[in-house]
Formats: C-alpha cells, structure tokens, sequence
C-alpha cells in the first residue's frame, strides 16, 4: 500500500497523507472511504460534502498519529454543480488529492460503473474497514443516503409515506424512441414516467423485476431491482419525473435522461446491456420492447442496398467460376495470410473466387491494402467487398453470395481453414449429384485434433430460459480417416457451410436480424429443413476453427454473453414450436 | 540457383552455412551447380518499388523486417513484390534453396513458388523454428525441454493466446508444403520436423563443414593437465554459461586442479549479463580455477581462437538442432563438453569425440570439469583428439545437395 505523497501543506507541520480503499458512485453521490492525516476534510474542491470521522488506529500507526485520532473517513460528496458523474468523479478525486489521500490507480473510478450494486458496496466497504473500528458509527450511513435522496428536492411531499425509489439508469434509445429505467423499489410498486413537457400525462413501464441482493440486503425483502421499458417519445426534453406507486402510495423523483444518441445496434447494446440483469429476467426485459428496438435497429442498419450499402473490387477477370468462397473480415486481417496460402495449395484455384467481406468501415484502408499486397504474392482470383457499415456476419454473407461469380457457396469463418482446399470440390459434387441435400456442413476440429463440431443441436436452458445451440460430440477425438461419407444432421455451423448460390438467395439467406453472427446459421437450417431438404456433414470437408475470433473483438465477455442471450431470444421466439417439438423445452408450470 | 540465408550482418549458423554451401557447389559439384546468386535480408530502408539491392560481398538484399511476427511477414509493399516477381522470373533459378525464413520473410515462398513454378524449392531447417514458437528452441520457458506440445501448452510458453499458435502451426504447416525437398542437418532435427509434419519425410543432409585443416593442440607441460576450456556463443540464458560458470564456483570452493576457462561470444543480452554473468565472473577472477571473459571474435577466425583451448564446452539448455559450434570444435580438432540430448548427443556418438553431460547439471558439469582437466587423463583426450574431424567431406555434402535438387 502506498501511503505518502511526500508533500507538505503550508501551515502545519503535519505531512499529507492518506489513502482511499473504496470509492464509488451512487446516483449523483460519491462515496469515498478511506484515511487522511489531516484534520479539515472539507479543503479542495468537494462539490458538497458530508463527513464521518472516526479513529483508525492501523492508520495511525503507519504515520505515527494519535491512537486515538479521527484520520478515517467515510465522505458523502454530491452532484450538485456538476453536470454528470465524470466531473463529479474528477472533483472529487482532486479533493481526495488535495487531502494528501492517494487515489489509488482507478480506484474511484472502478466503481463509477457499478452503480447497479452501490447499496451492498457500501454495506461491504464499511464491513471491511479494520477492526478497532467502531463500525456502529455507520448505522446512519444508509439514513444518510435517504436523506439526500429526499434533500434533493427531487421527493414528493409525500414522499415520507410512499415507497423507496432510486433510479440507477435512465437512458433514451433515440433511434428506437424507448425509454429503459433500471434501479430498486417496492417489489409490488409500478413504475411510470411523466415527461417535463407540460401536457405529456404519465406513461406506464413494462416493467421487469431484477434479483438484486444488495438491494434485499439494505431494504429488506419488499424491496427489489426492476428495468422499466416505455415506448414513444418521452424523455426527449433530457429529464423524466418517475413515478414508483405501491397501492395508494406513491415515490416521485425527476431524473437526467441519458440518451444514446447512436443508432449502431451494438454500440446502442453495448450501453442498454450495461444494466446487469440476472439471465432468466433478461429474457424478459427483451419481450418488454428492447428487443423488438434492437432488431428494428439491425435492419434498418442494413436497409441500403448496392452502392449505398458497399463497394466492389473485383480483382480478376476469370469468368469460370465454379465455387466462390465467402469471407466476411472483422478486424484479424491477418487471418488472411493463412487463408491465401490454404487456397493456393488447391489444384485448380483458377475455378475458386475469394469473396472477401471487410465489415469493419474504419479499416477499410488496412484491409485493402493487404489484400493487394496478398493477391501481389499468391495471385488468387479475389472479389473484395467493403460494407460502407459494419453489418453483421450475416449480411455480410448475403452481400457476398449476391456478389459471387460462382455456383456454388463457401461460406467460410475468417479463422477457419480447409484442411485440405481441395474438399471443396468434393462438396461442390455432393451438392450437384444429391438434389435432396440443401447444405453441406464441415467436420471441424481444433489445433490438438479434437472435434469442435460434427453437426448441431438445440437444448434448453431453465437458467436462461432459452434454447442454445451446441455441438454434439464436441472435444471427443476426430477420425482421422478422412472418407467421403456424409451424416444427415439437424443443423451444421456457419462457420464452414456449402451451398447453391441459387438456392442460399431465393431463401432469402442468412437472417439479418441476429446480432454479430449468432443463430442465423441454425435459423437457416430450419428454414432448409422446412424446405424439405437435408443438412449434411461431409466427412471429407475437414477445417480447422479458433472459434469466436472475431466475436472477441466485439467487446468483454459479459457483453458477448448478453449478445448471444439477445439472440437466443430472438431465434426462439422465431422457432418456438419447432424447437419445442424437436430438441423438448419448458414444462409449463404454473406458480 | 538462388539460395537465401538471412540476417542483415551476415552472421549465424542459416547464413553461413548458406555461403559455404554455395561456394562449395560452385566448386565441387562438377558442373552441375554453374550460378549461385545468394539472397539475404536488410533491415535498411530499401526504395519502396526496388526488389534488391547488393552489398559489397556480392549478396543480393531484399527488404525485411517482420509485418507480422507470428509468421514471419515481410515488410514489403506489393509493388516491391511486383518488381521482385519479375526480377526472379528473369533470374529463371531451376533451384531456390532456402536456410532460413526469418528476415527474407515467410511470404518470400509463395511469391517465388508462384513466379517460377518449375524451379525445385529445398528447404534446410537449421533450427526448429517452424515448429516452435518459442525461438524454435523446443525449451519451454520454465527452462524444461520440451518433447510433446499442444496449442495450449505453446500458448502459455510464449505468452499468447492458443489462436495465434494455431495460427502460426497452421501457416508454417501449409508453407512448407510449399517446398518439394525438405532438409535437416541432424537425424535429430529432421526427425522432430517430420514428426510436426504428420510424417512429411525430411532427409538428413549434413552442413557444408569448414574446409580448413585441423589445428594442432595446445602444447602443455608434462604434468600439467588439458585444464584450458573455452565457451564459444552467444552470451543468451539458453546458452547456459551460468550453469558452467556455477560448476567452476563449486569447484573453486574444492581446491582441485587448475580450470581456466574462456568465453568468447557477444553479450547482447544486457540484463543476463549483468544480472547473470558479470557477478559469477567477479567469482572467478584470479586463481587456479578461473574464467575470462575474451570478447568477440571473427567468424574467419573460429578456429584459431578454438585452437587456442583444449575442450570446447557446449552447456546449452536445449537440444541444438544444428550444432555449429560442435561442428566447428571437430573441423578445428577439439574434443567437446557437451549436452546429452539432441543434436550434440548426435554428433558426439557419431564421432566420439567428446563427453556427454546432462543438461543444465551443475553437478554433471563439475564432474566432467574434473575428469577432464584431471593430468591423469591427459591420454584420453589425445584419444578424443584424434576423432575429432568431420565425420563427411564438402564433397559429400555437394554430391548429396545436388542429388536432392535433382532427384527430389
């Protein structure tokens, strides 16, 4: 632990010292635990401040303090004066600096984020101070947290009788008109919200209750989290008044809106998706409207067409095509070096096309310019496309099979490799000699030679309350003798997919609505399988795969994982009764 | 015929066994060898459309620099990809032997596969750097040598994520089938590249040795023992100088007889060498049981600087694929301390000429120290002495290069 900053304030002998152990935000208030040496915590700059003192003895003896002296500190600072949270973070910080008290490196702002847990994140901090604490000084901690919700001006008058409301988020998808509330209130409470402008009246929230422990820890068990959704057009004005009524009684409270101005679909995700929401409730929250605002998002996102919506290069004249290889490309060009040489070793590359995809705008230059550097070493006949915005994996397929010369589809993950280029050709048979075969999946392993997949299946989920897609047989070693046998299957990946050009189009293709690359491929197959053809896995079309290379760069795991829940949920609530008569489902059960 | 060694400074074992082999077969080969036009690499700003350049000793330069480490990517833009296709279709090579990849740069295979089909592409794998991710080492970075691997396990070893070894294993499997001969230096070097190939045959083809005679030994006093030992490297962790260093602080502390051992090589490597190196010498300044730090030497001058000591001491912590030191220890007439285990081992049961010592043993070295400096087993080192040569001639070298171009 760092103690000293090794800097003296004039008018005292005493060094500044200090440390900061917590810190975090609640609403518009900072909290900041920790110890100072110095006596007068309201120098620098805290916007408004409320301070406990009280003797930390371990401190003491660091610096050689009174037993007995009040070096620690548990500080209230709020908002008032400062616009948004970063100021408030940044002011206090200076003050925290001014006091001689180190903030640690992001320790303030660690927990500006976790806004959703500050209830028990307080409870915690205090609960952890050192013993010699007399911790019963901080029973008046949460008082004092109400306390300045109430002194906030923001309460009803009557607020004293109505149930406890707080208001962790408030944001505003301007593109889709929707409002998304999250925070705690009274389990049996409605949410509404009245718009500032005058004459708007009050618009109930679909509202959706969250597991929240801290919540149930601090309030009791009547208390609980929620995400509230309302449509249209209120909070435009940048503020809503919310309304929390339980019975006859009712909390109100005026809240900044903060509005996602993007229309990106992940960019708007990646802010919606920040309200931590327990797997099961999230399900919900999507039928509440955000997920019908996050797929109205996708498609208008992909609504151009032609021109509009890409460019074409095409870097050959060769007019013989017979498979064309689609690759959509995020980010890992580098994976293209691999790519290239695999497609190099095959015995007539005259009669393949590399479709490349580049659905990354802001590389568009990096992209290109490799690809001309790789055509200049392997001289392959490519067709390079660049989505003017980033599209999904599954647009960017369909944008590549309109563009192919070839009759016949590769549709090919960026980071997966034909073991052998030359299978291509084998599917490419199989599709013209077996009318009755729709598509031709791959046998795809790992580096070690262990089965990623081999087809694909559904399964429910209770905890997610959702059907996901896995791969039967996944880690079991591969067969390593390679034969031409094909295995009808359920579903193959998208990863490594044949099909006729032809067909894949008149089928509309992938499904743009999904978010990433995610689901279309199974979506597909249900839609070859209503078709009345088969799904097949050919033995000899072999690849190696890193899978979700891509996906990766999209964003932390916790963002991916409520990714793939969106469209879990879409893809069920498209194929419900199917997946619920093929691969079983829920028990209905009534509580 | 093109041969590529690499290395801007024209130094280390690819390179220069490149350049021996190309002034062998322009002499030995009868004939059948008539142009050797040798490429390198330089790391200097070349004009951005110019395919080559040429430095004074003759050598062809292109430019290099890595674009993408994980495979050995050049720098170079497509126009000087452009240019250099056309400069090797009017060079017309029926042979392209490559010794290295590093530098020249991995994509330098599919351009020249691509601008002369028909020429015979050979490659010499001098170490294992394909098929390691870790300096082509095989050492882990725990220090263990290494003798299964996965991607997981590579992964950990090199501080990247399993993709990016799969990544590599899968280009580097894929470019080297872009070469119709496949070459090693030792039975042990091809067997474990063959073994990362799926069972690709790779053919044992010795190096081009030096062609001097062998050096005299040392004269020494009746009595005294051959107590001179030289190291003879690169001072790099791997090379494990502090392991015999460590044996000769042990034995100083038993008061045997006399040890002076001397190290040349360069010290890159600022941190072992202070933090590794420079506090053992400070042990072993003075006394009958020394080390001498001697510096940098000349490659023309290897083996007047061996000649100078009695044993060559080889304490690598790997296996040496390609063991060039050992190598240039037996065309200078000295028998050799060295590692039990790949290429060393190899070579020292092939000749006999030397002692075998377990990897990175302080105590093994303390033993072979002893033995071998001991006056009473002055004859056994005259024994040693006289297997020490090259077990195969240039000739045989350039007849079984040339009937691998050839013959495939």
């Amino acid at each position: 632990m760092k103690l000293t900053r090794g800097s003296s304030l004039p008018g005292g002998n005493r060094r500044a010292t200090g440390n900061l152990e917590y810190a975090f935000l609640y609403g518009d208030v900072c909290v900041a635990v920790g110890w100072s040496s110095l006596e007068n915590m309201e120098s620098g700059t805290w916007p408004t401040l409320n301070v406990y003192r009280f003797p930390r003895p371990d401190a003491n003896r660091l610096v050689d303090l009174p037993e007995d002296y009040e070096s620690g500190f548990v500080a209230l600072s709020t908002g008032e004066g400062a616009n948004t949270n970063e100021a408030l973070v940044a002011s206090v910080r200076k003050a925290l600096l001014a006091m001689g008290v180190d903030g640690r490196p992001g320790g303030l702002a660690d927990f500006t984020a976790g806004g959703d847990y500050s209830v028990g994140l307080l409870a915690g901090a205090v609960s952890r101070l050192p013993d010699g604490v007399d911790k019963a000084r901080f029973a008046g901690l949460w008082d004092l947290l109400r306390l300045h919700q109430v002194e906030r001006g923001d309460s009803d008058p009557s607020a004293d009788s109505g149930p406890l409301l707080h208001i962790d988020h408030c944001l505003r998808v301007d593109a889709s008109d929707l409002l998304v509330l999250s925070g705690w209130t009274s389990r049996s409470a409605t949410i509404a919200a009245l718009d500032l402008v005058p004459g708007q009246g009050s618009r109930d929230a679909r509202l959706v209750l969250n597991v929240r422990p801290d919540v149930t820890s601090a309030a009791g068990p009547n208390y609980s989290g929620f995400v509230a959704t309302i449509a249209g057009d209120v909070g435009v004005g940048g503020a809503v008044r919310v309304r929390a009524t339980d019975g006859d009684r009712l909390t109100e409270m005026n809240v900044q809106v903060s509005s996602i101005k993007s229309s990106d679909p992940v960019e708007v995700v990646r802010e919606l998706f920040q309200i931590a929401t327990h797997p099961r409730d999230f399900m919900e929250r999507l039928d509440n409207g955000e997920g019908d605002a996050i797929v109205e998002l996708i498609l208008d996102r992909n609504a151009d067409e032609g021109r509009r919506a890409f460019t074409v290069q095409r870097m050959h004249d060769q007019a013989d095509i017979d498979v064309s290889v689609i690759i959509p490309l995020f980010r890992r060009y580098d994976l293209l070096w691999n790519q290239f040489l695999a497609w190099s070793q095959c015995s007539r590359p005259d009669r393949i096309e590399l479709v490349l995809v580049n659905d990354d705008p802001r590389h568009d230059v990096d992209c290109t310019e490799l690809v001309d550097q790789l055509v200049g070493v392997f001289g392959l006949n490519v067709t390079l496309l660049a989505n003017r915005v980033n599209r999904g994996y599954a647009a960017s397929n369909n944008v590549g099979a309109k563009m192919a010369k070839g009759s016949t589809l590769l549709l090919l993950n960026s980071d997966a490799f034909l073991d052998d280029a030359e299978s291509v050709f084998a599917g490419e048979a199989l599709l013209a000699e077996r009318a009755d075969v729709g598509l031709v999946g791959a046998l795809i392993h790992d580096a070690d030679g262990l089965v990623i997949h081999q087809g694909l299946a559904c399964t429910y989920l209770e905890s997610r309350s959702s059907w996901f897609n896995y791969h039967p047989a996944i880690g079991f070693p591969m067969d390593p003798h390679v034969s031409d046998r094909t295995t009808v299957v359920d579903g193959v990946t998208g990863a490594v997919v044949m099909a006729r050009r032809r067909e894949f189009l008149d089928l509309g293709g992938f499904a743009e609505d999904f978010l990433v690359g995610d689901y279309e491929d199974s979506d597909l197959c249900w839609r070859v399988n209503e078709s009345g053809k088969s799904v097949v896995i050919l033995d000899a079309l072999r690849a190696v795969h890193s899978e979700r290379t891509s996906m990766s760069l999209v964003g932390g795991d916790e963002l991916r994982e409520r990714i793939s829940l969106f469209n879990t949920w879409l893809h069920a609530r498209r194929w419900r009764p199917f997946l619920q008569a093929r691969f079983g489902g829920p028990v209905e059960v009534q509580p | 015929m093109i041969t590529l060694g690499s290395g801007d400074r024209g130094q280390g074992e690819p390179v220069d066994a490149s350049r021996r082999l190309s002034r062998a077969l322009l002499e030995f080969s009868g004939g059948e060898v008539t142009d050797v036009v040798e490429l390198s690499a330089t790391d200097l700003a070349m004009h951005g459309g110019s395919p080559v350049a040429r430095r004074g000793d003759g050598v062809f330069v292109v430019g290099g620099g890595h674009s993408d480490a994980l495979r050995l990517i050049s720098h170079r833009s497509s126009w000087a990809n452009r240019s250099l296709s056309e400069w090797l279709v009017a060079v017309a090579p029926d042979v392209v032997h490559f010794h290295d990849l590093a530098g020249v740069g991995a994509d330098l295979v599919p351009l020249i596969r691509r601008a002369v089909p028909r020429a015979v592409m050979v490659l010499t794998a001098h170490d294992l750097l394909l098929a390691c991710a870790n300096s082509g080492t095989l050492v882990r970075a725990s220090g263990q040598l290494c003798d299964a691997r996965s991607s997981l396990e590579c992964a950990d070893c090199v501080a990247v994520q399993p993709v990016d070894i799969m990544l590599r294993d899968d280009f580097f499997r894929r470019l080297v089938g872009l070469f119709d001969v496949l070459l090693a230096p030792t039975t042990f070097a091809a067997e474990r590249l063959s073994s990362w190939l799926g069972g690709r045959v790779v053919q044992v083809v010795r190096d081009c040795p030096v062609s001097e005679p062998g050096q005299s030994p040392r004269v020494i006093a009746t009595g005294e023992g051959r107590c001179r030992i030289g190291f003879f490297g690169d001072l790099a962790p791997e090379g494990g100088l502090h392991v015999l260093l460590d044996a000769l602080i042990e034995l100083k502390g038993l008061d045997g007889h006399p040890v002076e051992l001397e190290v040349f090589g360069s010290a890159d490597d600022d941190a072992y060498w202070e933090d590794e190196i420079v506090p053992r010498f400070e042990e072993l300044a003075g006394g009958s049981i020394r080390a001498t730090y001697s510096g940098v030497f000349r490659p023309d001058d290897a083996s007047a600087v061996m000649a100078m000591v009695d044993w060559v001491a080889i304490p690598t912590l790997g296996w040496e694929a390609s063991p060039d030191v050992l190598m240039s220890a037996l065309a200078t007439g000295r028998p050799s301390l060295a590692g039990n285990v790949g290429g060393m081992r190899e070579i020292l049961d092939l000749t006999g000429a030397g002692r075998s010592v377990a990897v990175g043993s302080i105590g093994q070295w303390m033993d072979a120290l002893v033995w071998a400096t001991d006056p009473d087993n002055v004859p056994a080192w005259d024994e040693f002495h006289d297997m020490a040569v090259v077990p195969w001639s240039v000739r045989d070298v350039v007849d079984q290069h040339v009937t691998r171009y050839w013959g495939g």
